[in-house]
C-alpha cells in the first residue's frame, strides 16, 4: 500500500496563518492502515493544533473528517460542504487524495499534511519498507518474486553488481544485496538457470521516466464516445 | 448519562478522615454542587455494624448508580454492604485515604477530596452496567501433547495424580492398560481453539481429522535430534549422549566418533547447558583414552571451557580429542554417501571431513509447537517468536491460562535434567483445574464493523488473542477471552473499537473535571 | 510559578494503582496537585488524551505503569512509553515543555519509590513557566 508519514506540525501549522475554519480530512485507507493519515491521526493532528492555536490566540476552528478514499471523487464529495466551508483543508491522506480535492474544488485552499513516502509492505507492526516502484514492466516472473528495481540500490537488471559483498549491498550496508536474495530465491524453487539468461536492458520509457503514465480501458468506458458517436479524446 | 443522579455514601469519621467537622461542611457543601451527584448520606463511622444496616435498607430510587468514598482500611472498605437495587458494577468505591493522611489533625485543605469524588462521579455517569461471567470448565481432561517416552511420562504422572489424560502423539503405541490415559497415537495436531477449560484440540490421524475436548492442555519437550539425521546415509549411526556408556560397553569399534551440539531447539540457535557440555566432553575423553575410535572429534558452534570445564576439556584435548568449530551459517552435514561430516571450519577456513560412523549428540527438547504459539498470546509477529515477557507466570505456565508447558528448553538440555519441573508444573495444573471456571470479563472491548478498516492491527496487539477476523473481513472482538484492558482501543486507525466503562467520552469528561476544579 | 499546580495522572489499575494504593499504608498521601484518571491498562492511552489534558489547563501529565517487563497485560506500559515519547516529540515541535509529560513504571510494591519520583515530578513542573492553556476551556 501507499505508505505516508504526517509532515512536522510546526510545517502545517506554517501553512495555516491567517486561516481560520480549518477542515481536516482523512482516508480510511492506506493511509490509516500505516498509521498516518486515518481518524486517530486526524484527532492527534487536530488536538496539537488547537494546543496551538489556544497558545498563539489564532482563533482556528479546527473540524476533523475521514473518508473512505480520498482518491474518489465520490468519496470527497461526501463531505463537499465542509471543504466549501473551510478556509483551508488540509489533507491527510496521500498526494492522491490531496489533489483529488483539489482538482474537484480548485479555488479552495487545500493542503498537504502527509509527505507521501513509497509502495510498502508491513514488515510487522510498525515497520514498513519499499518493495514496489511501480516501473510499469514487472519482472517479478524472472526473479523469484524480489523486485530488483525497488530492492536494488542501482536497480539492476542482471545483478549482482561487483559491489556485492556478505549479501549485503555496498550503498548501504544494512541492506541486503537484492540479487544476492533473488539468487537463493531462485536455488529454492530450482529455477537458476535464470540467473545465467541475459535479460535485454529494461524498457524504461513504462516507468516514471517515461513521463506522467494513464491507462485508458476502452471496455470500461461508460461514454467512450460523445452524443455524436464521436469518439472521446482522453 | 441517564437522568438518574449517582448516590453518594460518604464517610464522615472525623476520626479516620483527619478532617474537622467545618473542613468536611466544605467538602459536602462543594459536592452538592455537582449535577450528576444526588443524594449524599454521611455515615459517621461506616465501618460499624448499624452504619452498615442503615446502608442496606437504604432507599435508592432516583439512583441507579453509587459511589462509596471513604478512609477505611481495603479490608474494611470490602465489607461494606452494596446498596440495594443497584447494580453491582455501578458501584465505585474510593479509598479517600490516598487523598489526605489518614488520622492526622488539622491537615490540608478538603479540595483533593473534592476532586477525586467528582472525577469519579463524572466516569461513572457514563458507565453502563457490566457483569463478569464464569464459564465452567467443560471436562475435566488434560491433553498432553508430545512426542516419545517424554510425552507418556508426563500422562503417567497425571493418571497417577488422578487425572483424566488424554494423550496425543505421533507415534503409534502399543495398548495401554491405565484406563485413566486416553490415548490418541498416530496423530498429528492441526488446530486449537477455545477458551481456557474448553479447549477444542483438532487433529488429522489416519488421514481423518478428528476434535477432542479438553480442560487444560500439557505441552510436552520433544526429544529431537540436530538437523544431521540418520535417515540421510544408511552407513551412520546415531547414539543419544546419555546412552553413550551402554554403547561404550557394547563392544563396536567404528572408525571416527563424532561429538555433536545438538541444536534441536528453535529458539537460540547454539547454546548448549554446561551439564550437558561437561558430559558431553567426559563422554569424549573416555572414548579417546580406551582408543575406541581411530579418530574422536567434537564438532560445536561453542566450545565452552570456562571454569571447571576447562579441566576436561584439557583432559580430552590431551586424550586425543579433535576439537572443530563451526558457524551458524556453515552447518555440519552428514555426507550422502561416506560416513563421514562435512563442516567449514571457521578457524580454517577450509571445509573438513570428519569421520563419522557414529555420531552422538544429545537428545534435546524442541520448543513449542507453532499452533500453540500462535493461540498461546504470543503477538502476531510474522516471524513467530515466544515471547518471555507477559502477565505474571510461575513455572511451567504459558501466556496462555490454561496451557502448560514442561520439559521445554530454549537450548540443549539433557531430557531427564528437564522432568524433574514436572511436578511442580503438576502442582500449577492442579491449581488450574480445581478452580473449575473461566472468568469472561463484561467491560470488554466492542468493535463498531462500519469504521472497521479490516487492518488486522488490533488483531496483532491484543495480548490475549480475543481480537480476529471474522467472515465479513472485520475485526471483532472474541467476549470470553477479553481482558477489557484496551490496547486494542488505543491502536485503532479507525477509531473503530471502544472499551465499555472507559470510553473516550468518560476518560475526556474526567479530564474535563480535573481541570475545572475550583474551590 | 504562582497558583496551584494542577498535574493530570494516568494510572493503570494493576500494578500502578496497588503501589500508589501503598502510599496511605505508610501514613504518606499523594501530594495535592495529582488528579488520578485510573484506566484499565496504560496501554490505554491515546495521545490525544495527553494533547488533550495540557489543552485543558494541566500544568503536567504523569503516566504511571507497570514495569514494561512485567505489564500485567504483556503490551500495555510499552505501548504507552512509546507514545508517551511520541507526545514529547510533538510538544518540542510546537515549542511546548516536553517534560510535562513523563512516563513512571513501577512495581506493585514501590510506593515510596513512586511517592519520591511524582514529588520530584511535582517539583519540575512547578520550576517550569506558567501553562498558557489555564482556563482556556471553561
Amino acid at each position: 500500500m501507499i505508505i505516508g508519514e504526517r509532515k512536522p506540525i510546526s510545517e502545517i501549522a506554517k501553512m495555516l496563518v491567517g486561516k481560520k475554519k480549518i477542515l481536516l480530512c482523512g482516508c480510511k485507507t492506506c493511509v490509516a492502515i500505516c498509521m498516518a493519515g486515518g481518524e486517530k491521526e486526524v484527532a492527534e493532528l487536530a488536538s496539537a493544533l488547537r494546543l496551538i492555536s489556544d497558545r498563539d490566540n489564532l482563533g482556528w476552528e479546527i473540524e476533523e473528517s475521514v473518508v473512505e478514499r480520498q482518491c474518489e471523487k465520490e468519496w470527497v464529495r461526501a463531505i463537499e460542504q465542509k471543504i466549501i466551508d473551510a478556509d483551508a483543508t488540509v489533507s491527510l491522506a496521500c498526494g492522491l487524495g490531496c489533489q483529488t480535492i483539489s482538482d474537484m474544488y480548485p479555488a479552495k485552499h487545500v493542503f498537504p499534511g502527509l509527505n507521501t513516502s513509497f509502495l510498502g509492505v508491513p514488515e510487522e507492526q510498525g515497520v514498513w519498507s519499499e518493495k514496489c516502484l511501480a516501473c510499469g514492466d514487472c519482472v517479478l516472473y524472472y526473479t523469484g518474486g524480489i523486485c530488483p528495481v525497488a530492492r536494488c540500490a542501482k536497480s539492476m537488471r542482471n545483478g549482482p553488481c561487483g559491489g556485492s559483498s556478505d549479501n549485503k549491498c555496498e550503498v548501504n550496508l544494512e541492506t541486503d544485496c537484492a540479487w544476492a536474495m533473488i539468487y537463493e530465491r531462485l536455488k529454492q524453487q530450482n529455477r537458476l538457470d535464470l540467473m545465467l539468461a541475459i535479460s535485454e536492458p529494461k524498457d524504461w520509457s513504462k516507468s516514471h521516466s517515461g513521463g506522467r503514465r494513464k491507462i485508458v480501458r476502452k471496455d470500461l468506458l461508460i461514454q467512450p464516445t460523445d452524443r455524436t458517436g464521436k469518439e472521446v479524446k482522453r | 448519562m441517564t437522568g438518574k443522579k449517582i448516590l453518594l455514601l460518604v464517610s464522615s469519621c472525623t476520626v479516620c478522615s483527619g478532617l474537622d467537622n467545618r473542613n468536611f461542611d466544605r467538602l459536602i457543601s462543594q459536592i452538592k454542587q455537582d449535577r450528576r451527584i444526588g443524594k449524599i448520606l454521611e455515615l459517621d463511622q461506616i465501618c460499624r455494624a448499624e452504619q452498615k444496616r442503615k446502608i442496606r435498607s437504604l432507599n435508592t430510587r432516583g439512583s441507579d448508580r453509587a459511589i462509596i468514598a471513604s478512609w477505611c482500611s481495603r479490608e474494611a472498605l470490602g465489607k461494606i454492604p452494596l446498596p440495594k437495587g443497584i447494580d453491582p458494577s455501578l458501584v465505585e468505591v474510593l479509598d479517600l485515604s490516598l487523598y489526605s493522611p489518614k488520622g492526622v489533625k488539622g491537615q490540608p485543605s478538603p479540595e483533593p477530596l473534592m476532586c477525586a469524588i467528582r472525577e469519579t462521579a463524572a466516569r461513572l455517569a457514563l458507565s453502563e452496567p457490566v457483569r463478569d461471567r464464569r464459564i465452567r470448565f467443560s471436562s475435566d481432561a488434560v491433553a498432553v501433547i508430545g512426542s516419545h517416552e517424554g510425552a507418556m511420562r508426563a500422562a503417567r504422572a497425571l493418571a497417577q495424580h488422578g487425572y483424566k489424560a488424554i494423550l496425543i502423539i505421533p507415534q503409534k503405541l502399543p495398548k495401554q492398560k491405565d484406563r485413566n490415559i486416553e490415548v490418541i497415537d498416530e496423530a498429528v495436531i492441526k488446530n486449537l481453539d477455545g477458551i481456557p477449560g474448553n479447549f477444542q484440540i483438532s487433529y488429522v490421524q489416519h488421514e481423518e481429522e478428528k476434535k477432542v475436548a479438553c480442560a487444560a492442555v500439557l505441552l510436552v519437550g520433544e526429544r529431537c535430534l540436530a538437523d544431521v539425521r540418520p535417515p540421510t546415509n544408511p552407513r551412520v549411526r546415531f547414539v543419544p549422549l546419555e546412552r553413550f556408556d551402554e554403547f561404550m560397553s557394547s563392544g563396536a569399534k567404528p572408525k571416527g566418533i563424532v561429538f555433536l551440539d545438538d541444536l534441536g531447539s528453535l529458539t537460540s540457535a547454539s547454546d548448549t547447558s554446561v551439564p550437558l557440555w561437561h558430559s558431553l566432553l567426559e563422554s569424549a575423553k573416555n572414548a579417546a583414552s580406551a582408543g575406541l575410535a581411530e579418530q574422536v572429534s567434537v564438532i560445536a558452534r561453542d566450545i565452552k571451557a570456562a571454569g571447571l570445564l576447562e579441566l576436561v576439556w584439557k583432559e580430552a584435548a590431551e586424550s586425543g580429542v579433535k576439537f572443530i568449530r563451526y558457524d551458524d551459517k556453515s552447518r555440519p552435514k552428514i555426507d550422502k554417501v561416506e560416513p563421514m561430516i562435512m563442516v567449514k571450519d571457521i578457524v580454517l577456513g577450509e571445509t573438513l571431513e570428519i569421520p563419522a560412523d557414529v555420531i552422538v549428540a544429545p537428545v534435546t527438547t524442541r520448543p513449542w509447537e507453532p499452533v500453540f504459539i500462535e493461540r498461546m498470546f504470543v503477538p502476531g509477529d510474522w516471524d513467530v517468536r515466544v515471547r518471555s515477557r507477559g502477565p505474571q507466570r510461575g513455572i511451567g505456565q504459558s501466556p496462555c491460562d490454561g496451557i502448560f508447558v514442561v520439559g521445554y528448553a530454549g537450548f540443549a538440555k539433557l531430557t531427564d535434567q528437564s522432568y524433574p519441573e514436572l511436578g511442580a508444573v503438576l502442582s500449577e495444573l492442579s491449581a488450574f483445574l480445581n478452580r473449575g471456571y473461566h472468568i469472561a470479563k463484561g467491560a470488554i472491548a466492542v468493535i463498531d464493523e462500519d469504521k472497521c478498516s479490516a487492518c488486522n492491527t488490533c488483531v496483532r496487539t491484543c495480548p490475549y488473542r480475543a481480537a480476529r477476523m471474522n467472515d465479513r473481513w472485520k475485526a471483532e472482538i472474541i467476549a470470553e477471552k477479553c481482558a477489557g484492558c484496551g490496547n486494542c482501543v488505543a491502536v485503532c486507525p479507525s477509531r473503530a473499537i471502544e472499551l465499555k466503562n472507559c470510553t473516550r467520552a468518560q476518560i475526556e469528561s474526567q479530564l474535563l473535571v480535573s481541570q475545572e476544579a475550583i474551590f | 510559578m504562582t497558583g496551584k499546580l494542577n498535574i493530570v495522572a494516568f494510572v493503570c489499575e494493576n500494578h500502578a494503582f496497588s503501589a500508589l494504593r501503598a502510599i496511605s499504608v505508610s501514613g504518606e498521601s499523594l501530594p495535592e496537585s495529582f488528579h488520578i484518571i485510573k484506566l484499565p491498562c496504560t496501554g490505554r492511552l491515546e495521545t490525544t488524551h495527553m494533547l488533550d489534558a495540557l489543552r485543558a489547563g494541566a500544568d503536567g501529565i504523569a503516566v504511571i505503569g507497570c514495569l514494561e517487563e512485567n505489564c500485567y497485560h504483556d503490551v500495555g506500559s510499552m505501548l504507552a512509553r512509546g507514545r508517551v515519547e511520541r507526545v514529547k516529540e510533538i510538544l518540542k515541535d510546537i515549542q511546548i515543555e516536553p517534560d510535562r509529560v513523563e512516563m513512571f513504571n513501577v512495581a506493585s510494591v514501590s510506593s515510596s519509590l513512586l511517592l519520591s519520583r511524582l514529588r520530584k515530578f511535582e517539583q519540575k513542573i512547578g520550576s517550569l513557566p506558567a501553562t498558557p492553556f489555564k482556563g482556556a476551556m471553561r
